[in-house]
């Protein structure tokens, strides 16, 4: 492992990741491992989570396809230095901010997304003009497999590494020194990722997950509501980390959104859900049995049906849940949707705000207002509102968790920003020595003044007021130095 | 409960009471800090005077100033600042608002250090102040002075809830740490981020350190020697030697080591006179333990200049040393005082390997009237910052952010960097509930063949 990292990070050290011809060349290589392995990769998603050809091109390969042009087109425009705005003192100087790669990047991804959530992070720490080692999770391990077969017939071998592997692999993994770590997955691994990062002092990014809320308000098209909710509470069999993971709502429309959602899961799935193409399954049995747990003592409105042999979870509403009990104590990453009453709004930010940040919230209402009130009242890593999961969409939007669902954020620029290092340069000349006398010893209490009047001016009066400025400044300095003060 | 813990859930408390969400309220407690500052200033060079051998001019120069501007900057930009940030849309998103909402994150520790003691608590304090956190402070216990003070007089100024001080040493900061946080910002040493970090993993705590390292100052043969000279000697010996972002030693051509020594030398005496220790503008070393160490620094080495000292007053003398090897012990630990050791290399690219060679400093400094030489620099290392043609001052631009990268930290702050490092920037896309068919095509049953793409 030691060596592995070794070789990538000599590679690094060779420098041939920092021209940008290089690093686009790497891209275009990844687009076309994508479009021509398109079937090998769909069938190894397909095999992971049951997931139609369909559904993983749409939900997985979309995304990587379009964030790799999205890189390639804005790279020269991020890669560039940023000029900075001067102050007095530096008016006449160079200032700029330079984004430079970190070195050896560590992705670390997941199971239930494993080709966007493995590769997406990966063009970004490309793009940065890092090498990069990925570690594919092993529980999806089609995907692991593949990727660790494509990669290094489209990418530069030394630069961009696979290694697979259990815990095992992945804690001597960890032992290793890397200059960045972006880990998805649960909390609980993402405090161990961050600890063995501490050693190093190893900056992270960690997509961790929660209990995404979403209200629905009574001023609402419930129709619309629940449709999308349904769409996304049950893509990829409700394992996606900012699934809405239960509903708040009043009392009064507990029945037609179980009614609403029921009718949804039927367009989606027809009558039996079973043999619908469109419909996944539980990645594992411990994820299976775990989910199946979640279900005792709760009033099941419809759903419920499971099949172990093939992992099967039926769509499943669940009512008048109470918070106390297990469904409501853990991230359900399940087709399981639980209804918690609640009085009316106030008492729906309480309760969001008794537990640890989420990952996402969602809120549907006609009434803005509310809707930004419900924002301004909770924390989250995003937000959607009349929707779900669509603020991972825009690429524009960072990406990330707060509190317990994580720290950092990616998707396009903020890719890029995360795995440099952004670097600020201050460029003056050995000249217009004048303007620092003020600033040597020995000090007196006219420099003193001088700073005082210099340092604390407001500088919005133009290049010409700066320069005059400046001048003064010379003079005082010529002055005090000449005695006169 | 502990004190401590009391103090932190008392402070975590008024946070959720939402009184630091309006803006007018943030204002309101900078200004606070603003009076402080200006009413108290004697005060504040009394106790940097007694840590640090500090005076009126020094003190306010190097650190009061700089919160002064920081805070009349905060103030001035924050509605700006507070505001939600409008993204770039795309085709699907044209009838959607999409924004960036910068919300607080709620109780942030900051961790002062003792050699600027007053700035580096204070100046995170105010970003974290402006983006509607509550903090704790925890000065440093070396810079005993100003820890009282701070504590003694910001809660005449300040909500005393929600901005506590929590004095003491090593056992204090150890329970603090084990308190759970929302964003701990620490300056001081690699060793203690380590452990600092080590602590908010417990947490998931996000961290930003600011730490140090060995700050390379190259010397090209062809600039104007004096003004680099002097340039250098003023940020090397300043506060004796103990800033972060001081150069910590100088490459130059053999051919022009005894030139630069004569001109150090000359500045030096400029500054401070024949014999430093009479002068008032020279600082003294924090404690006995940071002098044994400075001096231990100077066995075996040539001392071109200085190198004498005297524990008593904690003071070192500015010294030169000349023809250092860099495996002797003066190069491989951070000098953090007044010594500032020459190291010959014969090329550009030989100092540029030297570079390379160690950890990711906090600064790298380059003297060259030639832009070359300075792109070419920059371009083959890395480091927290960089000023070309003088030293430190890269740190006094509010819009560039300060922090380190590898060993000298994660993460920056000052000016709206300060802002951001101490909120959560939350994604928000607001859609309306129209529009439905557009979104038929999302929803499942797919086609029965994959459409062509």
């Amino acid at each position: 492992m030691e060596r592995e990292v070794q070789r990538v990070r000599a590679a690094f050290g060779s420098g041939r990741s920092r021209p940008l011809t290089f690093r686009r060349r790497q891209l275009e290589a990844l687009r076309a491992m994508v479009q021509e392995r398109e079937k090998d990769i769909l069938a190894a998603i397909g095999a992971d989570l049951s997931k139609s050809e369909f559904n993983a091109y749409s939900q997985e390969v979309i995304s990587v396809l379009g964030e790799i042009d999205l890189m390639l087109e804005k790279l020269p425009e991020w890669a560039a230095a940023k000029p900075a705005q001067r102050n007095l003192l530096t008016m006449l100087d160079e200032a700029y901010i330079q984004p430079e790669p970190l070195g050896v990047v560590l992705i670390i991804g997941a199971w239930n997304y494993p080709f966007v959530l493995t590769i997406q992070p990966l063009i970004g720490a490309i793009a940065a003009g890092n090498a990069v080692i990925i570690k594919p999770s092993e529980v999806s391990e089609n995907t692991a497999k593949l990727l660790a077969k494509l990669l290094p017939q489209y990418l530069d071998q030394d630069l961009y590494a696979v290694v697979n592997g259990g815990v095992e692999e992945t804690t001597e993994l960890l032992k290793q020194r890397f200059d960045h770590i972006l880990y998805t997955g649960n909390t609980a691994v993402g405090k161990i990722v961050m600890q063995a990062a501490a050693k190093h002092l190893t900056p992270v990014t960690l997509e961790l997950g929660g209990k995404s809320p979403c209200f629905v308000d009574r001023d609402c098209d419930l129709d619309v509501a629940c449709r999308r909710i349904a769409w996304g509470k049950f893509m990829n069999c409700g394992q996606t980390c900012i699934a809405p993971d239960y509903v708040l709502c009043e009392p009064s429309l507990q029945d037609q959104i179980v009614r609403k959602v029921q009718e949804a899961v039927k367009e989606f799935y027809g009558e039996n859900v079973k043999e619908s193409p469109d419909y996944e399954r539980i990645v594992n049995l411990r994820h299976f049995k775990r989910i199946q747990s979640l279900l005792e003592g709760q009033k099941i409105a419809f759903g419920g049906e499971m099949d172990e042999a093939t992992r099967y979870i039926a769509p499943t509403v669940l009512t008048d849940v109470d918070p106390d009990t297990k469904v409501m104590q853990e991230e359900i990453f399940g087709p399981i949707l639980p209804i918690v009453p609640v009085k009316n709004a106030d008492e729906a930010i309480q309760f969001i705000n008794e537990r640890e940040k989420p990952l996402a919230f969602y809120v549907f209402s006609h009434n803005s207002k509310l809707i930004k009130r419900m924002i301004d009242g909770t924390s989250s890593g995003g937000v959607t509102g009349n929707d779900v999961i669509m603020h991972f969409m825009l690429s524009s939007l960072p990406f990330g968790g707060v509190g317990s669902s994580g720290m950092g954020a990616y998707h396009g620029k903020h890719s890029f920003d995360t795995f440099s290092h952004q670097r600020p340069c201050l460029l003056k000349t050995l000249k217009r020595e004048g303007a620092n006398q003020l600033r040597y010893p020995p000090n007196s209490q006219s420099k003193v003044d001088w700073a005082k009047f210099f340092l604390l001016k407001q500088f919005n009066r133009g290049k010409l007021g700066l320069l005059l400025l400046t001048l003064l400044g010379v003079l005082a300095a010529v002055l005090i130095k000449g005695g006169y003060y | 409960m502990s004190a401590i813990s009391e103090v932190v859930q008392r402070a975590r408390a008024a946070f959720n009471s939402g009184r630091t969400r309006p803006l007018q309220f943030r204002v309101q407690q900078l200004e606070g800090l603003r009076r402080l500052i200006r009413e108290r200033e004697k005060d504040l060079v009394g106790a940097l005077a007694a840590d640090l051998h500090k005076n009126e001019w020094t003190a306010y120069y190097e650190e009061i100033v700089y919160v002064l501007e920081e805070i009349d900057y905060m103030i001035r930009k924050l509605p700006e600042w507070a505001a939600d940030e409008p993204v770039e849309k795309t085709p699907h998103t044209q009838q959607d608002e999409a924004y960036i909402h910068s919300e607080p994150l709620g109780v942030v520790l900051i961790i002062g250090t003792w050699n600027y003691p007053f700035n580096l608590t204070i100046q995170p304090m105010v970003g974290a102040i402006a983006a509607g956190n509550a903090v704790v402070l925890k000065p440093s216990e070396l810079s005993e002075n100003t820890a009282s003070l701070l504590a003694a007089i910001l809660p005449q100024y300040l909500d005393q809830d929600l901005y506590p001080v929590i004095n003491g040493g090593v056992a204090e900061t150890t329970e603090v740490l084990k308190e759970r946080f929302d964003h701990i910002l620490y300056t001081g040493s690699t060793g203690v981020g380590r452990v600092v970090m080590m602590a908010a993993a417990k947490h998931l705590t996000p961290v930003t350190l600011e730490l140090g390292g060995k700050n390379p100052c190259y010397v090209d043969k062809d600039c104007d020697l004096d003004i680099a000279c002097r340039r250098i000697a003023w940020g090397k010996f300043m506060n004796s030697g103990q800033t972060c972002a001081a150069p910590d030693y100088i490459l130059c051509d053999p051919s022009i080591q005894s030139q630069i020594v004569e001109k150090l030398k000359k500045s030096l005496k400029e500054f401070y006179g024949e014999d430093a220790k009479k002068s008032r503008d020279y600082g003294r070393i924090i404690n006995s333990q940071h002098f044994q160490r400075v001096m231990g620094l100077l066995e075996g080495q040539k001392v071109a200049y200085g190198g004498t000292g005297d524990a008593a007053t904690r003071y070192i003398a500015p010294t030169i040393l000349t023809d250092v090897d860099p495996q002797s012990p003066v190069m491989q630990e951070e000098v953090f005082g007044p010594v500032l050791p020459i190291v010959c290399v014969r090329s550009l690219e030989e100092a540029i390997q030297l570079i390379t060679q160690r950890e990711k400093p906090l600064a790298l400094y380059v003297f060259s009237p030639n832009d070359k030489v300075i792109k070419k620099m920059i371009a083959e290392t890395s480091s927290g910052g960089v000023t070309a043609n003088d030293v430190v001052v890269h740190i006094t631009v509010h819009s560039l952010p300060y922090g380190g990268v590898g060993d000298s930290g994660m993460g920056s702050y000052h000016g709206r960097k300060s802002f951001e490092t101490f909120s959560h920037r939350r994604s928000c896309l607001v859609r309306p509930l129209l529009n439905e068919e557009t979104l038929r095509a999302r929803y499942p049953p797919s086609p029965a063949k994959m459409p062509r793409h």
